[in-house]
């Protein structure tokens, strides 16, 4: 406190600021890089553990003896895939009746703005439920298994080997005595929409744009969901998927469970392709060439919002979920049916201990191999280092923006008083202006489907993107083109951006940090890529400084950054070069993807439309206008 | 009226105090005979027996408890004086494969919870208050005779205790702790009320010798099976029932117990020595400081066991002849009617509904209302 | 400047109405931050069907507003409830308004102590001096920092009755400027009959009043002169006469004492521990029940004891007092929300002369900022998703209290 107050030790302050924070935000920015790979090495992320004493994964003998019905099971739906024009849910019920479940099925539709007139889709859930024989229904445990048929098979795989194996396993699961919570077999059409439909029937949640039916059986609350996509009987690894839906995460120990029980039943988890690493290559350079590139999936994955698989959608209920893809191995021989069905009743078994919700171990985590973890402790160290920059400079410009200490007039004149306060009477409304705008561009999608798609005869994907862009430019170009009228005092001019730019500075970093503490990988990647730019930024009178200044602002836009992003992505994971027909791709991809960012979250409450709008474009806008400002004498 | 097991139970006591004093009476030199016959000082052997923890997951501390109750009564300390508090019912868990079943072994030779258990306080009856309550026999007067501790100063106290501790605690359930110093104050209680001769304090979880280093009061051996910052380790896995299934310590204590018979001459020195450092992964610890004897003169089955050494007395003694009958129960009459109160307040009357439907305030209250709104509005227009 | 009044004030109600009319109302009056147990609006329509029924409100734990609020809002609901909202928007549009003739007469009243005290300051104080000029801008400036500020919008608009506790105590500020101590009185045990803390306002408002009544007689300003302590019994007494008034018509409606227990023994007691901005419910969730009583008295004792050091300290200025009063109320009182910060926010200006060298403004800002962002994205983590837990929220209370002690501090040490 008394650092603070004292007016020398503010002067003393403000002195060191002003000196120091160019230099210290350069270091703290190349430190930001240096601690993300740090923290992503061997040697500083932590081994995981199972931290819920209940699991005990693993210990019990597994009772699943062979797996010599799933072939069958998998032979017959793929014959009927073929015959059916959608999912053969009366052969699927017969199943699950034959096995002795209480069976029922789910329709549904969608109806969005942003549907093309032709299609309206349907489909049907189909779920079973084992109840537990010795307790009363309270907690439920979902095994679900997306149904996939035409393209969508062979876009994301095959899942019929997977369906199968889930009547296998339940035939073994209905002989049992010591299921503590009920088992809710699910199969689910349409992926995320089946699984959002299911979700909110279950959850008695009603949406405007997915129309279903009432379930007409329930269970307890859900403890945890696996999700099971396994496309063939020959499986060379198991991949795990744990991004959510807006970027949330499973418990970690859900996570571990199944490493640890893949391990035992000998079949290779790995995550984001990637294995658990050697010892060898975990000691050679602490292994962050592996671990590096595995993290960076994984945050560039959490940091898209969209769930990968439908295990996402389960978390945003409050429901811990997993997702297991087998990967189709290219040998020709082998089965691996067995040990999965022995890793999946080994999960259900331990998930069967969980006496209360998954809860002890961490929700807020990135993970650099399947066996290693970074917390939050260690990973906002580089958020932070990074979100301390934009501080430092807003806290530069603020001394910067003082009014001097003019010597007052003896009668106190009224400009004397005006000048006291800083030019708090530009910022402000610009502030508030600039959110208007995001406001706006955050409802628009809608206007734009119902009036350019009738006029312009485009698809409603097309009709959104170039209305956003529309609006965009417009927001953009008018400050451009915006002129000062009023002659100011230069150093008044001078005030107003640099007050502006505080603004636009302390209010990046405190969005960043709230944004962090939902999506810290999104909030990382935008932070890494706008903190320079936003740094430097400044009006130039110099025509070149300013065009170089602006080219650079925009190549951080929102919509240049979803494509930085996207390219990144390619490069680094797909091993493209940089190239036209690259460069072609990553635009054809955003456009795609602008679209489905605004169905998602009409469907699906996704936040990245809303993130981006209200959050990230206004706070770049304000960097724009702030370099604007015209009038200047450097 | 006294059930038969506790006639036998207050009898047993009696008669031998009888013998004793007749004996005494009759002759001074009979004197070392009957130091002889009770040379060690007590006449009546008690167990308490506590497992504090519940879950699924900590099936071996009840496993521990019951094992612990099987060997005890199989050494002659009857129900009636075992107090045994099991705070989860494992057998009837919904995960358990073997329901109504505890096992203390991977090969399931003994269900330790077989028919003849009786469990005087179990589930959230085992909590720090009741367990003190027992020691100390400050027990509400409505308290059922199996669940005290009725002992006296000639009673030996076997207190076994296992769950998950810390350095100076033992956790209840999930929600509270016992002290080191509260269990502590608990036996100084004891010694002061008489109600014991001597105690023998075994303590099964992690860093258990902190749980009897307070302890202050005489005659009390302590037996713990971690030093303190070690942890107390389990034995083995079940792996058809899932759960980890006994705890080290308590596991090479029954294999030590089992080889016991009533007549058995090891001494609790030999006891102290079960569970060295490769079988138990942790040092046990034991603390004789309090303790009037010499261990190695001290049987295990001083409390482990009974007293049994019973002599028939051929004299007749005068027990007089109390009146059992109390006739004024049956005979009170039932008077009146009985009537249900009523749970909720009365319904109003059907005709009245409608005068309730809406709000109806006094015209007290209206008159009132309106004279201060006046007043009000006066006080602040009245200056403008 | 009346035209930018006029403009200001078409803003903050457009605002008002726009969030007001939307579906968003209803998810505003369930944030904690601004909804709390006492001034919840929901809490109110229940209380109005069960008294409409025929069910004493008060016998349950639900409704904890006093009977008389009710009663007018019964009324309300009962005649024309499409007004409700009107009248939450004209209560707090009155506010605004009442602000800003608080603010011209206290800066009028701080000028003429100025030019009477004139000769005794120092010579390099200019800075810390008040200029005629700011008689005019600083009001205007107090009405647009109401009308606009994001935090009393939104408390209008999830109808939170803070509203009501508001108006009456910023009425009775104006009231004590004017020096009309029965009506200041009045508003001032409406206040305290609605949310008990205003009591602590009655020592700088008798304190004021006297101080006016010897500037009038030209006597010099010492408490202890019989004038003085006429009049600060008189308006004890006058607010003993109308709180009893109050209480009295309370019971002659319900016909029972229960809601003393329901309203006063609720903010005094503290039994709904539901998460909110304040101090308590964090601390009296974590402690063992044996220590609650104890815990409660230093909490509360807390809330009031700093009303007698300001006194003692600041006794030159009572209605500098009144103001910090009206901080600590928001800091420490058992369930505050932002609805309370308002006023006091507004009226900060007001001082602005003596913050020449009150440096920390964007620090102080930037906490609240953070905070209030930063607590309904914890919420959201901590109920909804399940992934964080009270501590992330509290910490954020933690942070938004700890900014308001400090300003405060700097104010009282600036002056």
């Amino acid at each position: 406190m008394g650092l603070m107050t004292s007016p020398k030790a503010q002067k003393v302050i403000s002195s060191f600021v002003l000196k120091s924070y160019r230099p210290l935000g350069i270091l703290l920015y190349l430190g930001a890089f240096v601690a993300i790979l740090i923290v992503s090495s061997n040697q500083f992320s932590a081994n995981t553990y199972i931290s819920e004493n209940a699991l005990l994964p693993g210990l019990v003998d597994r009772q699943y003896k062979s797996a010599h019905d799933v072939a069958g099971y998998s032979e017959h739906l793929d014959t009927l895939k073929d015959l059916e024009g959608g999912i053969p849910s009366a052969w699927l019920e017969e199943k699950f009746q034959e096995i002795g479940l209480d069976t029922y099925s789910q329709n549904f539709s969608v109806s969005h703005p942003f549907q093309e007139a032709d299609g309206k889709l349907t489909g049907i859930n189909v779920f079973a439920i084992l109840r537990a024989p010795r307790i009363a229904g309270t907690e439920a445990v979902v095994f679900s298994v997306p149904y996939r048929q035409g393209q969508t098979e062979i876009d994301l795989g095959s899942t019929s080997h997977g369906i199968a194996l889930m009547f296998s396993l339940a035939k073994l699961f209905i002989q049992q005595t010591y299921w503590s919570k009920d088992i809710i077999f699910l199969i689910v059409d349409k992926e995320n929409i089946g699984a959002q439909a299911w979700l909110e029937a279950y959850h008695e949640v009603s949406s405007d744009y997915i129309h279903r039916s009432p379930l007409h059986g329930r269970s307890g609350a859900i403890m945890a969901a696996v999700n099971l996509e396994m496309p063939d009987k020959r499986v060379d690894h198991l991949d795990i998927r744990i991004e959510g839906l807006n970027g949330q995460l499973p418990n970690l120990d859900l996570f571990n469970m199944v490493v640890k029980l893949c391990h035992k039943e000998g079949v290779q988890p790995t995550f984001h392709g990637e294995g658990s690493l050697s010892y060898h290559q975990l000691q050679e350079f602490f292994g962050i060439k592996y671990t590096s590139k595995t993290m960076l999936s994984n945050m560039l994955r959490q940091a898209s919002g969209k769930p990968y698989g439908i295990h996402g959608l389960f978390l945003r209920y409050g429901v811990p979920a997993i997702t297991l893809h087998g990967q189709p191995s290219g040998s020709t021989y082998g089965d691996q049916t067995y040990s999965v069905g022995c890793v999946m009743e080994g999960i259900f078994r331990s998930i069967n201990n969980l006496l209360e919700r998954f809860h002890q171990s961490f929700f807020f985590y990135v993970l650099p191999e399947t066996r290693k973890y970074v917390s939050i402790g260690l990973y906002m160290i580089p958020v932070g280092m990074l979100l301390v920059i934009p501080t430092l400079q807003g806290l530069a410009l603020w001394f910067l923006s003082e009014p001097k200490n003019s010597k007052p007039d003896k009668d106190g004149t009224s400009s004397q008083s005006n000048d006291k306060f800083r030019q708090h009477h530009y910022a402000i409304p610009t502030f508030i202006g600039v959110h208007v705008c995001g406001v706006l561009l955050y409802l628009s999608p809608e206007f734009f489907v119902s009036s350019f798609s009738s006029y312009f005869g485009l698809s409603s994907g097309e009709a959104l993107v170039t209305g956003l862009a529309a609006v965009f430019t417009g927001i953009t170009l008018l400050q451009v083109f915006n002129k000062s009228d009023q002659q100011e005092v230069e150093d008044n001019q001078e005030k107003k951006w640099m007050l502006l730019k505080c603004y636009a500075l302390v209010w990046q970093a405190i969005s960043l940090l709230a944004l962090s503490m939902i999506n810290f990988s999104l909030a990382f990647l935008v932070a890494i890529f706008t903190i320079p730019v936003f740094a430097v930024c400044r009006p130039y009178n110099n025509f070149i400084f300013s065009v170089l200044n602006k080219l650079m602002l925009l190549l951080v836009s929102p919509p240049l950054l979803l494509c930085l992003l996207i390219a990144a992505h390619d490069i680094i994971f797909k091993g493209h070069s940089i190239s036209l027909n690259t460069i072609a791709n990553v635009g054809s991809v955003a456009m795609g993807s602008i679209p489905s960012a605004v169905i998602d979250q009409y469907l699906f409450n996704d936040w990245t439309f809303a993130v981006v709008t209200l959050v990230l474009f206004p706070s770049w806008q304000m960097f724009w206008i702030s370099s604007s400002v015209k009038g200047l004498d450097n | 009226m006294a059930s038969p097991c506790h006639f036998g139970k207050c009898m047993i006591p009696v008669v031998l105090l009888l013998c004793c004093l007749l004996s005494m009476s009759l002759s001074a030199s009979n004197e070392e005979n009957v130091e002889a016959f009770f040379k060690s000082g007590h006449t009546n052997n008690w167990a308490v027996l506590v497992c504090t923890s519940r879950f699924w997951f900590n099936y071996r501390h009840v496993a521990n408890v019951l094992s612990m109750y099987h060997s005890v009564k199989r050494l002659g300390i009857p129900d009636s004086q075992i107090i045994l508090m099991v705070a989860d019912d494992m057998a009837c868990n919904p995960r358990n494969p073997r329901p109504a079943a505890v096992f203390n072994n991977a090969h399931q030779h003994i269900n330790v919870y077989g028919d003849d258990v009786e469990v005087d306080y179990r589930g959230y009856e085992v909590t720090v208050e009741n367990f003190i309550r027992v020691l100390t026999g400050r027990l509400p007067p409505s308290t059922p005779r199996s669940k005290r501790l009725m002992t006296d100063d000639r009673s030996n106290v076997l207190v076994y205790m296992t769950g998950h501790g810390g350095d100076g605690f033992l956790k209840f359930q999930d929600a509270e702790e016992i002290s080191s110093i509260e269990l502590a104050d608990a036996f100084g209680q004891m010694w002061q009320k008489r109600r014991y001769h001597e105690v023998l304090f075994v303590i099964d979880t992690c860093q258990a010798v902190s749980m009897f280093q307070q302890f202050y009061s005489p005659n009390i051996l302590g037996v713990g099976s971690s030093q303190v910052g070690e942890d107390s380790l389990s034995h083995h896995v079940d792996s058809s029932i899932g759960v980890y299934i006994i705890d080290r310590y308590t596991y090479y204590a029954l294999e030590f117990l089992e080889k016991l018979s009533t007549t058995s001459q090891k001494t609790i020195a030999d006891f102290f020595k079960v569970c060295p450092y490769q079988q138990c992964r942790s040092h046990t610890g034991y603390r004789t400081d309090l303790f009037q004897r010499d261990i190695r003169n001290v049987l295990v089955t001083d409390f482990f066991g009974s007293v049994r050494n019973v002599e028939i007395s051929t004299d007749r003694l005068p027990l007089s002849e109390t009146n059992h009958t109390n006739d004024s129960g049956e005979n009170r009459k039932m008077e009146g009617k009985f009537i249900y109160v009523d749970q909720f307040p009365a319904k109003p009357k059907t005709d009245s509904d409608e005068s309730h439907k809406g709000m109806k305030f006094s015209a007290k209250f209206i008159i009132a209302n309106t004279i201060f709104l006046a007043v009000a509005s006066l006080v602040f227009w009245s200056r403008r | 400047m009346a035209a930018s009044i006029v403009w200001i004030t078409l803003l903050g109600i457009l605002s008002r109405v726009i969030i007001l009319g939307s579906h968003f109302s209803n998810v505003l009056s369930d944030r904690v931050e601004l909804s709390t147990p006492l001034t919840s609006w929901k809490r109110m329509t229940e209380g109005m069907f069960l008294i409409k029924n025929g069910i004493s409100p008060y016998l349950g734990d639900n409704f904890h507003e006093p009977p008389l609020l009710l009663y007018f809002f019964t009324i309300m609901d009962n005649t024309t409830p499409a007004l409700i909202p009107l009248v939450f928007l004209f209560l707090d549009l009155t506010t605004a308004f009442l602000l800003y003739r608080v603010a011209k007469y206290l800066l009028r009243y701080l000028l003429s102590e100025q030019i009477k005290e004139g000769p005794s300051y120092a010579k390099d104080v200019d800075v810390l001096l008040l200029k005629r000029s700011s008689l005019s801008s600083i009001p205007t400036l107090v009405l647009s920092i109401y009308l606009l500020n994001p935090f009393s919008i939104l408390t209008c608009s999830a109808q939170s009755t803070i509203i009501i506790t508001n108006v009456l105590v910023t009425a009775t500020f104006l009231l004590t400027l004017k020096g009309q101590w029965w009506s200041a009185t009045l508003s001032l045990a409406l206040a305290s009959y609605q949310s008990l803390y205003p009591v602590m306002l009655i020592v700088p408002c008798a304190m004021h009043v006297a101080n006016l009544k010897m500037q009038e007689n030209k006597e010099s300003i010492s408490y202890s002169s019989p004038t003085a302590v006429t009049i600060m019994l008189k308006i004890a007494l006058s607010f003993l006469l109308w709180s009893v008034i109050l209480i009295t018509l309370s019971f002659l409606m319900l016909e029972s004492w229960d809601f003393l227990q329901s309203t006063y023994g609720f903010i005094l007691s503290v039994p709904d521990l539901k998460p909110n901005l304040g101090l308590f419910w964090y601390y009296f969730m974590e402690m063992f029940e044996h220590f609650r009583i104890f815990f409660l008295w230093v909490f509360q004792m807390n809330a009031f004891i700093y009303t007698i050091p300001l006194t003692i300290i600041l006794w030159k200025c009572p209605s500098f007092v009144f103001f910090c009063q009206l901080v600590l109320i928001a800091i420490f009182k058992s369930y505050p929300s932002l609805g309370d910060i308002t006023v006091y926010l507004a009226l900060l200006p007001v001082w602005s002369h003596t913050f020449h060298y009150l440096r920390n403004g964007l620090v102080v800002s930037v906490m609240i900022v953070i905070s209030t962002v930063l607590a309904p994205v914890l919420w959201h983590l901590w109920i909804y998703a399940g992934s964080a837990n009270a501590n992330f929220f509290f910490a954020f209370t933690l942070i938004y209290n700890t900014a308001q002690v400090y300003r405060h501090c700097r104010a009282v040490e600036s002056l």
